[in-house]
């Protein structure tokens, strides 16, 4: 018997178990698979653009914070509250530090920073070795390696160029590509590359390469490939080698920056107490009335496990994380056989539309506490609570807010479902 | 004034290149204009099957002969955009079985080659069919390539001196008195406007041939018939699979390169741009597939499209839909409408383009005092020349795509999107649908043709919005996962929704 189960190992599932583990809960992780940190960006976006029809980041978070509560009540932000946003983010940087992978920002403040395409994008959050201000670089190097085709450094300086001189700013941008003569044999992804530099001689290659185009005032963007455990070393070489900054960037999944914090995150939990039960989906629950008295999990030999505990968190990331399943007839939870309301009209025409995708909106509807509720407001479920993607109201991507809702949502989840285990 | 031409051709689709490839050979000097790129009209928007003959065997024997007989050439000179897969008809409990009857000796009559093959053996063969499939036979259909057929065709005719401009449509007519002298052309891109002069005028516009008849001031009865067709992310089947009954709906799956086509719909439209499926037309194909294959509805679909049947009426009496004859007709205006120096070829099949291209190739010849005759038929198409290569770094994983086969694909193209070379090349066109693809070959394109960061965000968008389209009315099951990652990786990695690019939809 646990007092909290946690459905789902994204980053809103690992927060949750985080959140009741500090209230010194006995807390079980089962999950079918990773979450999607391992495919998106380790940096966590609050709100980068709202409302979504604007083009230019987000300035003052907070007053756009008030204003969701009331243009937008559905919004998980705006169900949960000012107060709930600040701690969870005060929790999550103060974990990250013990598990030696630490953050900086603030949830108040947008940060710009370049993405792959060489956009200048909003984030509110950064792992620490990657905090920096772009305004203090005059010079910046682009960098691809031609053994990985998930990065064009060209594009991204052209845009980077154009982004800055829009807003005035002239810098001398410059891409190169280099060659670690790694594999001629297939394309290698962000990863593979990760653990390839984790050998000195490889780094070596690397620094000898680039030795003869950068200066200790060069700023030398490249793709998240600096290690994946040994990171603070494979940077931390690099920069002394040339002295020069280094800024990792996102790319094309796999996400090594999402992995380093998902692995520092589950590493953190383990040493805290909290079990993991990975690689095996729950497949149903038991109820009595609106109680969850159970999950069914689905082990290796077919056989059906049930745990139990008194609360239950559900962060099984919606339809991009496979909580929930699309079918021709209807939407529908699958564990507790919730059905989510079906939309009219799924899609916009336009993909980029401004006003997101009703896809990506749909989900869970929840009250305050994070219950399920039905159509009139009724809780469906007690002592369950709904996390991250899995929560309907709001489209992450056009408004940039994935890993801060699921970082938000799940703590709260957390802290409400080890409460409830008193 | 402008240039001069024997013959204008109007319509890059297959009956367009195969006309223009065939009157270059003759030695006619020739220029063939396309709004769009070349298969970007129905000929891009099929089924992708090279009919044995055995589908219309019963009803349209002269149509099934043909069929038998350009199945066999275009297994000669077009094996490169062409897969031999053989395929099965396939009765069901609940199907009639004297049509069974009737339908063999229908083949044997037009020479149609079916044999026999037991239910318990076609099983061990293709075991996601239903099992209560009663009779089986096998025919020679096959899968042909649409983008890559018509492509080969007008480099044929190019390296012949022929001239094949896309993005320019046929805006109007030259004329003097009852004879048309030439036509007005506009680039669908810059908004350029030209003329050319000729000596005739092919009009090969499918589907669009009325309005170009409306054009030059004769009246074309085109019936447009809306087709809609879905997209397995898999083979399901090795062969082409047709149902044994009278067609119908939704009763063909072709194995085309990593996936698989299912339809089809029959359904009278007034417009021949109209190509937008809907989740109704899924939802009915579905329901009429799950006969053939009953796990159907698990399966991934990826996309759906249609396209546009360019069905002609000489009078009013005659059937529509799938009615309608799919034979071809040759049309001669000067006989017809008093009006010299045109004539229109409509109707047809895909799998008949080449005799559609002799026919009109014959009376454009004897028009103008050409006596060569017609060798289409003897001499292989040219080599497009973007083949795998050893490279195995793969830009698109799913159709296994290098960086060179991409250089290959864009060269001599001024201006092209990633949905031409798409068509090209099978770039985006498999399981994940550009989701990594996309962004690697606009970087690269970018770099390549040293595009500003606006041409290749523009490239980019463009084709995201352009796969989305095709998504939309199948948005459930792995799909609508799959379309999450995608918006993950354009609006929140790449925040490219805030990025410039001008206009993309
Ligand atoms: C490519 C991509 C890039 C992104 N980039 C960013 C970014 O840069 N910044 C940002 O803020 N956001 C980004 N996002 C959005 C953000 O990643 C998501 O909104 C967020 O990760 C969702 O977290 P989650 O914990 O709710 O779900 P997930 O991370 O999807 O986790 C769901 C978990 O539930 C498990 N699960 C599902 N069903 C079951 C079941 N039946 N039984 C057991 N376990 C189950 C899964 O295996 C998984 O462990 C991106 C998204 C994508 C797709
Ligand atoms: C759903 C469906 C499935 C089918 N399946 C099969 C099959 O499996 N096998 C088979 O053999 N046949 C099949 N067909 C039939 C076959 O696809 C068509 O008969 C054939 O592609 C027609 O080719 P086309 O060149 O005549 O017309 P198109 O390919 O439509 O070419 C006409 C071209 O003219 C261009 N054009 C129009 N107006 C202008 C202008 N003003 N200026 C310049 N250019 C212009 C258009 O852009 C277009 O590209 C199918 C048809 C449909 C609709």
């Amino acid at each position: 018997m646990y007092d909290v189960i946690v459905m789902g190992a994204g980053l809103a599932g690992l927060m949750a178990a985080a959140a009741a583990a500090e209230l010194n809960k006995k807390v079980l992780v089962v999950a079918k698979g990773r979450g999607n940190l391992y495919s998106a960006s380790g940096y966590i976006d609050f709100l980068g653009y709202y409302p979504t029809d604007c083009r230019q980041p987000l300035e003052n978070v907070v007053e756009a914070l008030e204003d969701m509560v009331n243009d937008n009540p559905q919004h998980p932000y705006a169900l949960l509250g000012k107060e709930k946003v600040d701690q969870a983010f005060d929790f999550f940087l103060k974990i990250m530090n013990r598990a030696g992978y630490s953050y900086s920002g603030s949830w108040k403040k947008n940060r710009i920073y370049p993405t792959a395409a060489g956009a200048l994008a909003p984030t509110s959050l950064v792992p620490q070795r990657s905090c920096l201000d772009l305004a203090s670089y005059q010079e910046i190097l682009v960098v691809g390696f031609r053994e990985m085709l998930d990065f064009y450094p060209f594009y991204a300086a052209d845009n980077l160029r154009e982004q800055f001189y829009q807003q005035g700013e002239k810098k001398l941008i410059r891409a190169a590509w280099l060659d670690l003569g790694l594999s001629k044999e297939r394309e290698l992804n962000s990863y593979d590359l990760a653990v390839a530099l984790e050998d000195e001689a490889v780094r070596f290659r690397l620094a000898e390469q680039l030795r003869v185009k950068v200066s200790e005032n060069t700023l030398v963007i490249l793709p998240a490939v600096l290690g994946i455990r040994k990171w603070a070393r494979v940077q931390g070489d690099l920069e002394r080698m040339l002295a020069c900054t280094f800024l990792e960037i996102p790319t094309l999944p796999p996400s090594v920056t999402g992995m380093r914090l998902a692995e520092s995150l589950m590493e953190y939990l383990e040493q805290r107490g909290v079990e993991f039960q990975l690689g095996y989906p729950v497949t149903g629950a038991l109820q009595e009335g609106k109680k969850c008295t159970g999950i069914k999990i689905e082990t290796a030999s077919g056989r059906v496990q049930v745990k139990r505990a008194q609360s239950y968190v559900l962060a099984t990331g919606g339809i991009l994380g496979g909580g929930l399943k699309v079918k021709p007839g209807g939407i529908t939870e699958e564990i507790f056989q919730i059905k989510i309301e079906m939309l009219q009209e799924m899609s916009n025409q336009d993909f980029f539309a401004p006003q997101g995708q009703p896809l990506s909106r749909t989900g869970i509807r929840v009250n305050g506490l994070l219950q399920p509720v039905g159509a009139q407001g009724e809780p469906l479920l007690t002592n369950v609570f709904a996390a991250g993607k899995n929560l309907t109201g709001y489209d992450p991507f056009v408004e940039k807010s994935g890993n801060g809702v699921a970082l938000v949502s799940g703590c709260a989840a957390g802290w409400l479902a080890g409460k409830g285990a008193l | 004034m402008g240039d001069n031409y024997d013959v204008v051709i109007i319509g890059g689709g297959a009956t367009g290149t195969g006309i223009v490839r065939d009157l270059a050979m003759r030695g006619l000097s020739c220029l063939l204009v396309e709004k769009e790129d070349l298969a970007t009209g129905t000929s891009g928007r099929f089924h992708g099957l090279l009919h044995s003959g055995a589908r219309y065997a019963v009803r349209d024997p002269h149509s099934a002969q043909e069929c038998v007989q350009e199945n066999r050439i275009l297994k000669e000179i077009a094996a490169n955009c062409l897969e031999d897969t053989g395929g099965y008809f396939i009765a069901l409990k609940e199907d009639d079985p004297e049509y069974i009857r009737v339908w063999l000796e229908a083949c044997r009559q037009v020479g149609v080659a079916t044999e026999e093959i037991s239910p318990s053996e076609l099983l061990k063969q293709e075991p996601v069919l239903h099992k209560d499939v009663t009779k089986a036979y096998l025919v020679p259909d096959a899968a042909v390539d649409g983008f890559t057929l018509a492509a080969a065709n007008a480099l044929s005719a190019e390296k012949l001196g022929a001239k094949v401009k896309n993005y320019t449509r046929v805006v109007g007519f030259k004329r003097e008195g009852q004879r048309i002298t030439g036509v007005f052309l506009r680039n669908a891109i810059t908004g350029q406007e030209w003329e050319v002069n000729c000596r005739l005028v092919i009009n090969a516009a499918g589907a669009w041939a009325g309005q170009i008849g409306e054009l030059a001031g004769v009246n074309l009865n085109i019936i447009p018939d809306k087709g809609v067709l879905i997209v397995f992310n898999h083979r399901i089947t090795g062969k082409v699979l047709n149902r044994l009954r009278p067609p119908g709906d939704g009763d063909i799956f072709v194995p085309h390169g990593s996936v698989t086509i299912f339809g089809t719909t029959s359904r009278a439209t007034h417009d021949p741009q109209d190509n937008q499926a809907t989740r109704e037309d899924v939802l009915q194909l579905l329901a009429e597939g799950r006969k053939m294959i009953p796990d159907l509805e698990e399966m991934r679909l990826i996309r759906a499209f249609a396209g546009v049947r360019p069905l002609y009426q000489a009078s009013d009496q005659e059937g529509t839909g799938r009615q309608a004859t799919r034979d071809f007709s040759l049309l001669d205006h000067e006989k017809l409408d008093g009006l010299n120096g045109f004539i229109s070829v409509v109707g047809g099949k895909l799998t008949t383009y080449r005799l559609m291209a002799q026919a009109a190739s014959d009376l454009a010849a004897q028009k103008l005092g050409n006596d060569k005759p017609c060798l289409t038929h003897l001499e292989p198409l040219a080599n497009l020349g973007i083949e795998r290569d050893k490279d195995k770094k793969h830009l698109c994983q799913c159709e296994m795509i290098s960086k060179g086969m991409l250089e290959k694909a864009v060269k001599g193209k001024e201006q092209f999107s990633l949905s031409d070379i798409r068509r090209l090349t099978r770039l985006g066109m498999g399981p994940c649908q550009g989701t990594f693809c996309t962004y690697r070959a606009a970087g690269f394109y970018h770099e390549l043709k040293n595009l500003t960061a606006q041409e290749g965000n523009k490239l980019l968008k463009e084709h995201v919005q352009e796969r989305w389209k095709g998504a939309r009315p199948v948005l459930w099951g792995g799909q609508a996962q799959e379309i999450e990652i995608n918006r993950g990786i354009y609006l929140s990695l790449l925040n490219l929704d805030r990025l410039d690019s001008g206009d993309y939809v």
